[in-house]
């Protein structure tokens, strides 16, 4: 190979270089703005009941790749290339010119070349076209976080698809709409918010909630008919992980046993009930998991719920108070009891905290 | 002979040394107005013709002069008037005795057979006479009685005109003026440059320019810079430019479809060019940037924009509108 020839390589590597980063640097700029903005248009879709509640992440997606497709059927030409790198290291056109004579022979393009060479030889393609995000790619990106914050905060976690518990009562709910649940949802937040003497750690920002539904439903799904199955369905479910019950605002996890009790007692049309009887039992199960028909505890989309942390000793401590002072009916004492016990180490962690 | 990298540089080198000489030779005897100096020579290498305006007494003649001297060439100066004629510019046949007794015709040649030809205050000529300088700042050859005479190489015409007496003149014609590399404007000198030429030449002392290289010294130079590349932005940036002088062209900017009325021709692409590519030598590049030809714009186009009846009568200056036709075409004059 003639010093000419290494020389014209060097450029045309070095350009070539340059030219991936171009195209890396525009896509990555475009995914920054397509993605979040797929995203808050698939919320603003969900928001408004248009679409189900993976439509966000799915159009992020699909943004992601229109722009990177995008970016690549848009890749500037090898001499575009030359032109940009000669606009920001000011080599006045040297790296156009030595591209352009590249293929022709001849000392001056000899000289054009290894003088464009000898120019590129310290360059750091990463200098000259950076990766800078500029303020409208954090604005995009913050709306899409905020979008999705919101969504997991609200209407989404309400609204999220049933438990397999919960699909057994959704059945014998009757169908009742998502719309539904989330007022029956909060109707037994209110419950045990109503209860807070008992449940102290329950979540402070569902009692704006506590008059719409005042604790009957809990009352009439705890009635006696309903509690042949109850029992056992308060035994802590297998399908109560612990990541389910952390979202599910502690002992709520652990009552979403509840909406099956209310199942069994088909009293599902104000499920829920019996967590909030877990509730009046002191045990704070009631609070927002014990949501009916939805069972928002054992469910996928209790991933969305309000997070609240609620310590099992506490809990703990609640039950046993409310046991001593004979607040629970005789009858279910022992179901509250067999409750604690049967409730595995695992779940209650090291120092119990759920 | 086929070059190679280093005998260009070699000559590079030469240009640039020479080049240099000269700025400070003509520095010695012309003071200041450097890029003037810089155009003149730009337009000397590329081998055209100027045309240089300014009022009597800035020392356009000196400066000519002074640059025919410094290059060792042949220097003719032709005081033009109304009653020049032709002739007594391109040369003649006198009848003539030989040796052996026999009469005929033999040509005498005129002063326009020199390398630096200095044509002062050519619009005192008439027509007639101006149009004798055509063929030879075009062709480079003067014909007589149907005999064509070849103009030695190096050739240069530096014609001067004075903007402020009008009256007895004749201005050239468009397709003459056309024939002009550059048109250099001599500004009136600053205080200090006054100052400076008080000193210089008030005193006993006078100066003697050093004379180097000569006539091949300069046919080599001009060779070298015929073969800088022409880079891609560079030829996009002059084509821009000459379509933006246009009044009727899309790319035209709002002064120009003002105040022009034709706007310049081929040669002033072909002049931006040359003098872009003898501005990448002394640069130190073999190739021509945007930015060069940007440089030598207004030069290029001062004589070649006419203004229209608008543009005449709020007198708007043909720098003003090259200046917009460069910031059009995307750079800076």
């Amino acid at each position: 190979m003639t010093t000419r020839d290494a020389h014209t390589s060097d450029v045309l590597g070095i350009v070539a270089t340059a030219r991936r980063r171009v195209r890396t640097v525009a896509t990555l700029r475009l995914i920054a703005v397509a993605a979040p903005a797929g995203v808050t248009a698939g919320a603003a879709l969900v928001l408004a009941g248009w679409a189900p509640a993976e439509t966000p992440p799915v159009l992020g997606v699909l943004g992601a790749i229109a722009a990177a497709a995008w970016a690549a059927a848009h890749t500037p030409s090898r001499a575009a290339v030359a032109r940009m790198i000669d606009a920001r290291l000011g080599l006045r056109d040297r790296v156009a010119a030595a591209v352009q004579l590249h293929a022709t022979g001849g000392p001056i393009a000899a000289l054009v070349t290894r003088d464009a060479a000898s120019r590129l030889a310290s360059i750091r393609m990463r200098e000259v076209f950076p990766l800078a995000l500029g303020r409208a790619h954090a604005a995009a990106i913050a709306v899409a976080a905020a979008s999705i914050a919101w969504l997991a905060s609200g209407p989404i976690a309400s609204s999220g698809p049933a438990a397999p518990a919960g699909s057994a009562t959704s059945e014998t709910a009757g169908g009742e709409s998502s719309a539904r649940a989330t007022t029956r949802s909060q109707a037994t937040s209110a419950n045990s918010a109503g209860r807070s003497s008992v449940s102290t750690d329950a979540p402070q920002r569902q009692e704006p909630h506590a008059g719409n539904r005042p604790g009957n439903a809990a009352r009439e799904a705890f009635a006696p008919t309903g509690t042949t199955t109850a029992p056992q369905q308060l035994q802590p479910p297998a399908t109560t992980t612990p990541g389910a019950s952390v979202n599910a605002s502690g002992p709520a996890g652990r009552a979403a046993a509840a909406p099956a009790v209310a199942s069994a007692s088909g009293r599902m049309g104000r499920g829920g009930a019996g967590a909030g009887e877990i509730a009046r039992g002191a045990v704070t199960a009631g609070a927002g998991g014990a949501s009916p028909g939805s069972a928002l505890a054992s469910a996928p989309g209790a991933d969305a719920a309000p997070a609240a942390t609620v310590s099992y000793r506490a809990a703990r401590t609640s039950a046993e108070s409310a046991l001593a002072r004979d607040v629970i009916p005789p009858d279910y004492r022992d179901h509250v009891r067999a409750y604690f016990r049967a409730l595995p180490a695992s779940t209650t962690g090291p120092g119990g905290t759920r | 002979m086929m070059q190679t990298p280093a005998d260009i540089e070699a000559q590079a080198a030469v240009f640039r040394e020479v080049f240099d000489h000269l700025r400070g030779e003509i520095g010695r005897v012309f003071v200041g107005q450097r890029s003037l100096v810089d155009h003149l020579l730009l337009c000397f290498f590329c081998q055209g013709h100027a045309l240089i305006e300014g009022a009597p007494g800035l020392g356009k003649t000196v400066l000519v002069r002074t640059l025919g001297e410094a290059l060792n060439l042949s220097f003719s100066r032709i005081q033009c008037t109304p009653d020049l004629m032709p002739a007594d510019v391109t040369g003649t046949n006198l009848l003539a005795e030989t040796a052996q007794g026999v009469r005929e015709f033999s040509f005498r040649r005129g002063p326009l057979f020199a390398n630096v030809v200095l044509a002062d205050e050519i619009n005192r000529a008439t027509p007639r006479t101006q149009a004798a300088f055509l063929e030879a700042l075009q062709e480079r050859h003067v014909t007589v009685f149907g005999i064509t005479h070849p103009i030695e190489e190096p050739f240069a015409v530096f014609a001067t005109q004075n903007p402020i007496e009008m009256e007895g003149t004749y201005p050239l014609p468009e397709a003459q003026l056309d024939r002009f590399f550059f048109k250099l404007t001599v500004e009136t000198p600053s205080a200090a440059d006054l100052a400076e030429i008080l000193t210089r030449t008030t005193g006993s002392g006078t100066v003697r320019v050093a004379a180097r290289h000569g006539a091949a010294t300069v046919r080599a130079m001009t060779e070298i810079v015929k073969q800088v590349a022409v880079s891609e932005p560079a030829l996009d940036r002059v084509l821009r430019i000459i379509r933006a002088t246009h009044p009727s062209a899309e790319e035209a900017p709002p002064v120009v479809r003002k105040y022009v009325q034709y706007g310049a021709s081929p040669r002033a692409a072909q002049a931006m060019i040359l003098a872009g590519k003898a501005l990448a030598l002394l640069d130190g590049r073999y190739h021509v940037a945007a930015e060069d030809v940007a440089r030598v714009a207004l030069p290029a186009l001062n004589h070649r924009i006419i203004r229209n009846f608008h543009g005449e009568m709020e007198q708007v200056s043909t720098a003003a509108i090259v200046e917009g036709i460069v910031a059009a075409a995307g750079g800076r004059a």
